[in-house]
């Protein structure tokens, strides 16, 4: 078996960087490289590049600052609530930035419902009753920067910190803080707490800043310049080498920002969902009582305001508000144009219920490769020592969307691969070179929580390789590779900027329709769209949500 | 995990699977020609006019013909990197057959490239005063305005802006707006400034938007929202996005600027359409061309969330326009061979005097 491995795992990670980053090097070498643009490239990107970077290291701050207490304060507070803490601050995951960032500009902007209101009651409005004046009145445009797009991104992915906090506080056994308190009182607890949760936070904070890096749709929104409009100026002018080339300077600190999350996360086996279902501590410490719930809702509901709560009123504003005054009603064409936001909502399902479906049925087709190869290949690459190798792979999030569609057009539009590049087999590809790194570092984290122990014992009983792990990795690995297809699912179901290229003509998918009918639409239109895109994303939830009822009931039913 | 649990999730993950593909299945009413499916007949459209405008004409093309409608749409959000680059890549081996979109300054990058091929000769004259390619390579119909989007709760009717110079009146320091022009459809009107006004009339101008502080929306359809918002005053935007804030009722009004006596006129966004060079399926091309160069196609668009000017010559006999859209608009007069020879020296303004690079 491990000589098999030997040449199975080298093929099998040599296959995932080919899925990753081919789409890069055909963009690179396949569109002719000119180094004369390519220096003038280089220097101009220097302003974007900080930019990018800056927004970067606010992210992973605010993911920081939200996701630790969020894990800390969720973990001491009772299981029943617990569960529901944790679902709403996963529930962030599921909306995709550029819905947040909207929200944010038309709730906070220096127009913003929420913004103009509050600063009128703090008295900075205009002292006068003249309308003219009210209307002109507006707040300084703080969400127009560069910590706002932080602040944004950082909301969005706070729960990747949460979910590593949480597993490392849930496989610690809490006398070592009894004991740190009374050896050394509160200094000797946060002492000790630094030690235990301060690398897995860290660790999830660093993927948060390489996920920011290489963001395009938010900074745009919110007129920040990165490296992300930098690459697209260059694509637009048509020189695609120089626009992938500029992408190059990001690939090592993605590596080693990612690579070095990945090893923290890894040494401290907590890289994925898999801590909310981690072993039980041998002693668990005070029982929560009122107070830690409470603690645990204040702290729920601030670490979603961001990326949950802001959407959801801004989204809820539109519906009662989208009203369409009678005499719009042109014409007898068929779109959304409608009175309200059930008519708006119809009309949308109406023209994108195929590409609703298509979507749901190719993310799910794709999550499920992804995780199965993921699993394949962790499991293979660590048999032989190969695991850390598989952090380079993380380098893919720094490819940015339009090179990844680009580089694919030039790779596989031949005339031998006409079946490939002509089907959705070509969406799966820019999926996959985008999203591939997520899912294989989740199974990681999932696969890495199995105390290998257990399968040793299995092996000693005389089960095969496939028994055991059936019997013993997967059923303790489930959590944490269910959140790796989650992940997954969500981040292709949402993708548009590659996936608007390469998706096959006539058969559009449902970000790119929505997203288009979410910046032309009146309000009906954009609440319906919005509506339509969170419920596409949320449905996978219904199977996972019965199987873990289910789950529960059986267990309750064998204690 | 029991086996009793993931026999629970499977069937719940069937249910939703099967729901999802009943829900997906409909079935479409062709009139196709006895014995022929759809799969004998299609052909392929890369549309970057948006798909709600758009879906009624190619149902109604479907109808007509049986030709089957492969289309792939564009979005704002991907700036010009979408259908554009796509047919620039796929040129050594094309998949699509017909592009509809993109306007006659990226239609005119696309011919450069070789991308485009000509037209059938009675099109090209069937095309009168339309704008078109000299080599009718791209023909254009349906226009589409480049207007001045202005907040009624925040400027009064003597003091609205009538020019793209107003841009850069101090009175509006920090309230005004444009698309990035390094994108889309406002790096082709800053093009065509540098080409009408001269390089060095264009640079004031846009050393004119840094000292006001002009707003550098994320595209046309946004700077539409922050006008009607209030949070700016007014901006540049296109007809079709305008129309959207009027027709929701949002306190707005339109203004086709630079009409007066002298003054450069109203860019015209109108619609353009060409045959991709080598396309799979240059017949039922030819047929879609055909079917979208007519009045009954303008008279749809100017019905539809396009609401667009018809301008083939029958169309103008029949004055198909919406309407709210005047009569007289003084166009500005726009030689697109030489706003793309403009393009890269735009380009280096934009970025050193907007961008401080």
């Amino acid at each position: 078996m491990k000589s098999s491995s030997r040449i199975l795992a080298p093929s099998a990670v040599f296959l995932a960087a080919a899925i990753v980053f081919s789409p890069l090097l055909a963009a690179l070498l396949g569109t002719g490289l000119n180094p004369h643009a390519l220096g003038r490239a280089f220097h101009t990107a220097a302003r974007p590049l900080g930019g990018s970077a800056e927004t970067a290291m606010v992210s992973a701050l605010v993911a920081l600052l939200l996701g630790v207490p969020f894990a800390i304060l969720v973990e001491r507070s009772r299981p029943g609530l617990r569960r529901v803490f944790w679902a709403l601050g996963l529930l962030v995951l599921m909306i995709p930035p550029y819905i947040v960032a909207e929200s944010w500009i038309v709730l906070l902007g220096p127009a913003g419902k929420i913004s103009r209101m509050v600063a009128t009651m703090l008295g900075f409005g205009p002292h006068s009753t003249d309308p003219l004046e009210i209307a002109r009145f507006s707040v300084p445009a703080l969400v127009y920067s560069w910590p706002a797009v932080g602040a944004v991104m950082g909301g969005c992915f706070f729960p990747i910190v949460a979910l590593a906090v949480a597993s490392a506080f849930r496989r610690t056994d809490l006398r070592v803080f009894e004991s740190a308190r009374i050896a050394q009182g509160k200094r000797g607890v946060c002492r000790i707490a630094a030690h235990i949760l301060l690398p897995p936070a860290m660790g999830g904070a660093l993927l948060v800043f390489a996920v920011t890096l290489t963001e395009f749709s938010v900074p745009q929104l919110m007129r920040v310049r990165t490296i992300g409009e930098a690459i697209y100026e260059r694509i637009q002018e048509g020189d695609v080498a120089t626009a992938a080339a500029l992408g190059l300077p990001v690939l090592p600190v993605v590596i080693f920002a990612g690579g070095l999350g990945a090893f923290i996360l890894a040494r401290a086996r907590s890289a994925s969902l898999a801590g909310l279902e981690g072993e039980v501590p041998k002693f668990t410490g005070p029982r929560p009582d009122h107070v830690s719930d409470l603690a645990a809702a204040v702290m729920t509901f601030i670490a979603t305001i961001p990326a949950f709560i802001l959407p959801i009123t801004s989204l809820i504003w539109l519906v009662v508000a989208a009203k369409l005054p009678p005499e719009s009603n042109i014409g007898s064409h068929k779109v959304l144009r409608a009175s309200g936001f059930q008519e708006s909502l119809r009309g949308a399902w109406d023209l994108a219920h195929d590409d609703a479906v298509r979507t749901v049925l190719l993310a799910g087709f794709a999550a499920t490769l992804a995780a199965i190869f993921a699993i394949m290949l962790v499991r293979m690459a660590s048999r032989i020592r190969l695991g850390p190798l598989l952090g380079t792979v993380g380098a893919g999030l720094a490819v940015p969307a339009p090179i990844v569609g680009l580089g694919l057009i030039v790779l596989w539009n031949h005339e031998w691969s006409a079946a490939v590049y002509q089907g959705p087999a070509l969406v799966l590809l820019a999926w996959f070179a985008r999203y591939l790194p997520v899912t294989i570092f989740l199974v990681q984290g999932a696969l890495a929580r199995v105390p290998k122990e257990l399968e040793s014992a299995a092996a000693l009983a005389g089960r095969g390789p496939w028994e055991r792990f059936a019997a013993v990795v997967l059923p303790n690995a489930a959590p944490g590779i269910v959140a790796a297809w989650l992940a997954t699912y969500v981040l292709s179901a949402t993708e548009f900027s590659a996936t608007l290229l390469v998706s096959p003509p006539g058969g559009p998918l449902l970000a790119p329709s929505v997203v288009n009918l979410m910046r032309r639409g009146q309000d009906p239109e954009i609440a319906a769209c919005q509506f339509l895109l969170l419920a596409v994303i949320a449905l996978p939830l219904v199977p996972i949500s019965v199987a873990t009822v289910f789950r529960s009931r059986t267990i309750k039913g064998i204690n | 995990m029991s086996p009793r649990t993931l026999h629970v999730a499977g069937v719940a993950a069937l249910i939703v699977v099967t729901a999802l593909i009943l829900a997906g299945r409909h079935p479409r009413s062709l009139n196709l020609p006895q014995g022929q499916t759809t799969q004998d007949l299609k052909v392929v459209l890369y549309c970057a006019t948006d798909r709600e405008i758009a879906q009624d004409l190619i149902d109604q093309f479907e109808k007509d013909t049986g030709i089957q409608v492969a289309a792939k749409f564009d979005t704002e959000a991907a700036k010009a990197v979408g259908l554009i680059q796509e047919i620039r890549q796929e040129k050594s081996h094309p998949q699509c057959d017909v592009f509809w979109g993109g306007g006659a300054f990226f239609c005119t990058i696309l011919a450069n490239d070789g991308c485009l091929e000509a037209a059938p000769g009675d099109l090209v004259q069937a095309e009168g005063e339309a704008p078109h390619d000299p080599l009718g390579r791209w023909l254009g119909f349906a226009a589409a305005y480049r207007v001045l989007i202005v907040n009624t709760q925040v400027l009064t009717a003597d003091s609205y802006p009538h020019s793209y110079r107003d841009l850069t009146d101090p009175r509006f320091k920090g309230r005004i707006g444009i698309a990035n022009p390094l994108f889309g459809g406002m790096a082709a009107h800053v093009a065509a400034l540098f080409a009408k006004l001269g390089e060095n009339q264009a640079r004031q101008w846009l050393e004119g938007l840094k000292s006001n502080d002009c707003a550098i929306c994320a595209g046309m359809a946004d700077v539409k929202n922050r006008v009607a918002s209030g949070e700016l005053w007014f901006g540049i935007t296109s007809t079709i996005d305008a129309h959207v804030a009027v027709e929701g009722g949002k306190p707005v009004v339109i203004i086709f600027p630079d009409q007066e006596q002298g003054g450069i006129g109203c860019l015209n966004g109108y619609n353009t359409v060409g045959l991709v060079a080598g396309a799979p399926h240059p017949k039922e091309a030819e047929r879609l061309l055909r079917f979208l160069l007519t009045t009954s196609t303008e008279k749809i668009l100017a019905a539809g969330p396009g609401q667009n000017v018809g301008l083939l010559p029958d169309s103008v006999a029949q004055n198909v326009r919406p309407a709210w859209i005047p009569h007289d608009i003084r166009e500005m007069t726009v030689n697109w061979t030489e706003a793309v020879q403009a393009h890269p020296v735009a380009i280096e303004a934009i970025r050193e005097i907007l961008l401080d690079q």
